[in-house]
């Protein structure tokens, strides 16, 4: 072998060696990054749209993108600094209450005889369903969710600061990105993949800017109803209805659970289980008669056991944040996937 | 020299988009539209390395945009029923492939790198990005664009009717 060739295969593995570590380094660093890349993917998807738009009016995209992070760290702010104090101290008075009640030996968590149906036989449905018994898994529960999240606070404030820095940089340096991505595409299929990244950009873009509309509407329509009916904490009520509400078919199930249980454990300062009930499906009534068919015009319809299978998947690998982002990552694949199959038929690849 | 942080991030290297636009203005298609309308595109075209032989684009496929030569040279060859016919030989500075940029039609003809070559493409989805972000530099390219289209139209029109004439006289004098 002569030296020359000797010196290119040294080359060649060196090149595909530096590839395979990169690939390696990657699939290593996704467990981690996943989560904060797909926030930051989110990001950019609901806020390019805005910055664009101002770029078109002059602003230059590094001053929108400070502006809405400065809109978007004094509202993390606010909740930090003002909203959850205020919701601790108002639940103290709830919580001193309740230790109260739950050293008084006659304490009981449900009254049987108050509950429909069961008011029947309530000695027999006490033996049964022992209410104690539950208010011990779930204080156990919660427990060991609350601990969960304390082993987590490393991983949620790196999470706060890459965050912030890939969404900086998706909404500053988008089109370099792209036009980079594209440089690595082969010339045979260049002009295909432009068209395929323009559809599909376009599709998600308008798929999470809708779903974004649809629980900020949401929110508010909840939150104004439960204000009505005298609901404690109903912004937060509202909130959570709204973000529920992202999740297509369980997602305003899983919404109605938290007023709900809140005001079957403290009837005393919340409104009648009617009246939380009445304001879901007021809520559930604007958002499927006005909301969807207005905002979410082309909205990516899914089959609802891809949803569960989805949310149980995303579950399982992500937690809570893999459950709440497993339905708008199952939508981009659908689309990108429907967009490249199209095109690669339409450029007779395939 | 080492620039701080916050330079590095918000100034970028100008140089290729500078050599670009300077290319640009030299072309027929870009000719005379504004300073800031040739930076804009130069950010947003894509540089396509060819080598000799290898094919820009085939006939029949699916098209999106215009190419400009910057450097090598392209010919341009079209078939139909088996007859292969040679349409054009560009170099640099010259352009191919712009009604795609208006139409989601197949090629009309192929387009192969007689020499290793540099390709400019500018293609549909730059279009429609610059028309949303930046309406005015989008519309001094849609006037620029039209403008070609129109010139082209005009010639085409005038060997029509110079073809017509010349049948028709020809017939005349049968």
């Amino acid at each position: 072998m002569k030296a020359s060739q000797l010196s290119e295969v040294i080359l060649r593995f060196s090149f595909f060696g530096l590839v395979a570590i990169t690939i390696l380094i990657g699939i290593i660093g996704i467990k981690f990054l996943a989560i904060p890349l797909l926030i930051s993917g989110i990001h950019f998807y609901i806020f390019h749209s805005i910055v664009d738009h101002l770029e078109s009016r002059g602003v230059p995209r590094s001053a929108t993108i400070l502006l809405i992070f400065g809109f978007l760290i004094s509202f993390a702010y606010w909740i930090v600094g003002f909203y959850l104090p205020g919701l601790f101290e108002s639940a103290q008075p709830i919580i001193a209450d309740w230790s109260q009640k739950m050293d008084d030996p006659n304490f009981q968590l449900i009254d049987f005889n108050k509950l429909p149906i069961l008011s029947k036989n309530p000695e027999l449905w006490k033996k049964i369903i022992k209410p104690e018994d539950i208010a011990k898994i779930a204080t156990s529960s919660l427990e060991t969710f609350l601990q969960d999240l304390v082993v987590m606070i490393p991983t949620f404030i790196s999470w706060m600061i890459i965050i912030p820095i890939i969404s900086f940089f998706l909404l500053l340096d988008a089109n370099l990105i792209y036009k980079t991505m594209i440089s690595f595409i082969p010339n045979r299929f260049f002009e295909m993949f432009l068209m395929v990244f323009y559809r599909t950009n376009q599709q998600i873009t308008s798929y999470l800017k809708s779903l974004v509309i649809q629980c900020g509407i949401m929110a508010t329509v909840a939150s104004f109803g439960f204000f009505l009916v005298g609901m404690n904490q109903f912004f937060l009520f509202g909130c959570i209805l709204g973000i529920a509400n992202s999740v297509p078919y369980i997602g305003p199930l899983l919404g109605v659970i938290p007023p709900l249980l809140f005001s079957l454990l403290f009837p005393e300062i919340s409104p009648g289980l009617g009246s939380v009930l009445a304001v879901v499906g007021v809520a559930q009534l604007v958002d499927n008669a006005i909301v969807q068919p207005v905002v979410i015009a082309n909205a990516v319809s899914l089959h609802p056991l891809a949803i569960l299978v989805g949310i149980a998947v995303g579950g399982n690998f992500f937690g809570i944040f893999g459950m709440l982002l497993a339905i708008p990552v199952i939508s981009i694949l659908k689309v990108t996937i429907g967009i490249l199959y199209e095109s690669l038929k339409e450029n007779q690849i395939i | 020299m080492q620039l701080p942080l916050w330079k590095s991030i918000l100034k970028r290297d100008d140089n290729p988009i500078t050599e670009i636009s300077a290319f640009l203005r030299e072309t027929a298609i870009f000719q005379g539209m504004s300073r800031r309308t040739l930076r804009e595109v130069a950010r947003l075209i894509h540089k396509r390395k060819y080598y000799a032989g290898e094919t820009i684009f085939f006939q029949s496929q699916a098209g999106t945009g215009v190419y400009l030569i910057l450097s090598g040279k392209v010919e341009i060859t079209s078939q139909r029923e088996g007859v292969t016919l040679k349409l054009a030989e560009l170099e640099k500075g010259a352009f191919f492939g712009e009604l795609a940029l208006f139409q989601d039609f197949p090629r009309s003809a192929t387009a192969v790198a007689i020499t290793d070559s540099i390709l400019l493409g500018f293609f549909q989805p730059e279009l429609k990005t610059l028309l949303e972000t930046k309406p005015r530099i989008g519309n001094e390219l849609l006037l620029g664009f039209a403008g070609i289209i129109a010139d082209r139209l005009r010639k085409t029109n005038d060997t029509l009717e110079a073809a017509y004439f010349k049948s028709k006289k020809e017939k005349l004098k049968a």
